[in-house]
């Protein structure tokens, strides 16, 4: 008790022996009855509140998810120019032909090619248009290099990360796959020069993630030009096999190509159905469709097997 | 089971639905808060309704409850205003727990009772009966503060929360408490 307060020992020992009157039985019963039953309906209270309150948080939380799922916006165009190995090749100078043979229809775009890389084009011919659109696409697919650096950089650790978490069951899958349909080639098998055996499998564009990493002796895979792409309504060629635009169902994120020739333009749009415009200044590709049991895709793009 | 734990502790654990906390809860309370309250409203019957009362308003509003006061003050600033509801109910005009109390002077009321071993009318009585006489014969605030010290050994501060007074005024009210009962118990003393 406070020290403060006035007090009187003689009057508390008086006071004390009043008797200590105590509430009776009954009194007691009742309040304590009427505490329990307070529990009760608070516990009935909070079970019919539970009932209730549980489906319908769940119902919300599917609400939300599918709400935030609509408005997330569609993934931005990816740049696939940004692939390292594949900008290295780009800096190497191609094989040259051999030059005692006469080239045929097909070679002798391959060699317009590989000559307008060594020196300026001529004027106002047909190869030239061709040569200028593709410039033209490569140009306006290509950022200012330190931007282009910074991407490639963080490009490279993504898809190496999305390679090394999803390969292994789609590897399995894929070699599963069907092998792909031949592909007219217009290169007979002497233009190209001998090269060290190609990958089986030079890359993969699939729904979603890099399947596999691009060889590091692709650059001297020895296609020559060829407009040798997948002849399905999906891809078509734009320019003399300079380039070729698929449209890919389903998304894909990634697309790496080892193939034979840089490639300097490679982009992907959309979301459901992405677009992927490839500009290759040489190679050809095979596409094999491939549709896994868990409803996903991939599109494979492979090299064919140089010719001995 | 809880009989150590603290008040706050047993008001939480009854607040989560735990009814054997209250039950030490009301043990703990159920003496002292009877008595102050029998003896604060002068009369058995009408003590025994408001303890009922007070014990019913603290389950119901059991949720109100917050640890921001103990739960003593809590529960005999219920009580209070139980009393002070059931003085407005007996005289609507009067409202003697707010009875003015001069702190320099006398009491406003007039002493009515003083008791001596010489009266011949208290002769006979036990020192109980006369302590409850002299007790009913105090003004209520100040019977209220003296009953709130010696009864629920509240503190100074924690009187002044529950009447909702100044800490001066409680100091006053007890002193003339004492004043009054040690003149009328004179002959007991």
């Amino acid at each position: 008790m406070n020290d403060e307060m006035p007090h009187d020992d003689e009057l508390r020992a008086l006071y004390r022996k009043l008797p200590a009157d105590e509430p009776r039985a009954a009194l007691d019963d009742a309040i304590l009855a009427a505490a329990r039953r307070r529990n009760k309906v608070a516990v009935r209270t909070l079970t019919r509140r539970l009932r209730w309150s549980l489906p319908l948080a769940a119902a919300a939380g599917v609400v939300l998810m599918l709400t935030l799922t609509r408005l997330t916006p569609e993934q931005p165009a990816v740049d696939l120019t940004a692939a390292p190995a594949v900008t290295e090749t780009h800096k190497q100078p191609l094989p040259p032909l051999a030059p005692q043979r006469e080239p045929d229809g097909a070679n002798r775009e391959a060699d317009t090619v590989r000559a307008e890389q060594a020196q300026p084009p001529p004027a106002a011919t047909s190869d030239a248009k061709e040569r200028d659109q593709y410039m033209a696409l490569a140009q306006e697919a290509r950022p200012p290099d330190a931007a282009r650096k910074r991407e490639e950089s963080a490009r490279a650790q993504q898809l190496e990360s999305n390679a090394q978490r999803r390969a292994p069951d789609r590897r399995n899958l894929a070699a599963a796959a069907p092998p792909a349909a031949p592909v007219p080639r217009a290169l007979p098998p002497s233009a190209t020069p001998p090269v060290p055996a190609a990958p089986s499998e030079a890359s993969r564009a699939i729904a979603g993630m890099l399947m596999s990493a691009a060889s590091s002796q692709h650059d001297a895979w020895p296609f020559g030009l060829e407009a040798a792409l997948p002849a399905d309504d999906a891809c078509r060629r734009v320019s003399s096999a300079l380039h070729v635009t698929c449209t890919f169902r389903d998304e894909v994120a990634v697309v790496t190509l080892a193939a034979p020739a840089p490639i300097d333009r490679g982009r992907l749009a959309g979301k459901s159905v992405s677009r992927l415009t490839l500009a290759l200044r040489n190679g050809s590709l095979r596409s094999v469709a491939l549709q896994f049991a868990d409803g996903t895709g991939e599109e494979v793009l492979t090299a064919p097997e140089p010719a001995k | 089971m809880h009989e150590a734990a603290c008040d706050e502790d047993l008001m939480r654990a009854w607040q989560r639905g735990n009814a054997a906390a209250f039950e030490v809860l009301y043990r703990r309370y159920r003496g002292s808060l009877y008595r102050f309250m029998v003896r604060q409203a002068g009369d058995e019957a009408a003590g025994e309704e408001l303890y009922h009362d007070v014990w019913m308003t603290l389950v119901r509003r059991r949720d109100d409850w917050t640890p921001t006061a103990t739960l003593k003050t809590y529960l005999y600033r219920i009580a209070h205003s139980r009393l002070v509801d059931h003085y407005r109910h007996r005289n609507r005009h009067s409202h003697p727990l707010d009875v003015a109390i001069d702190a320099d002077g006398a009491p406003e009321l007039a002493d009515t009772c003083t008791l001596s071993r010489a009266d011949a009318r208290w002769s006979a009585a036990s020192t109980a009966d006369a302590v409850r006489r002299c007790l009913d014969a105090l003004p209520p605030a100040q019977r209220e503060a003296f009953l709130l010290r010696e009864e629920s050994e509240l503190g100074l501060a924690e009187i002044a929360a529950v009447t909702g007074a100044e800490t001066e005024t409680i100091k006053s009210r007890v002193r003339y408490a004492i004043v009054r009962l040690r003149r009328c118990l004179e002959g007991w003393l």
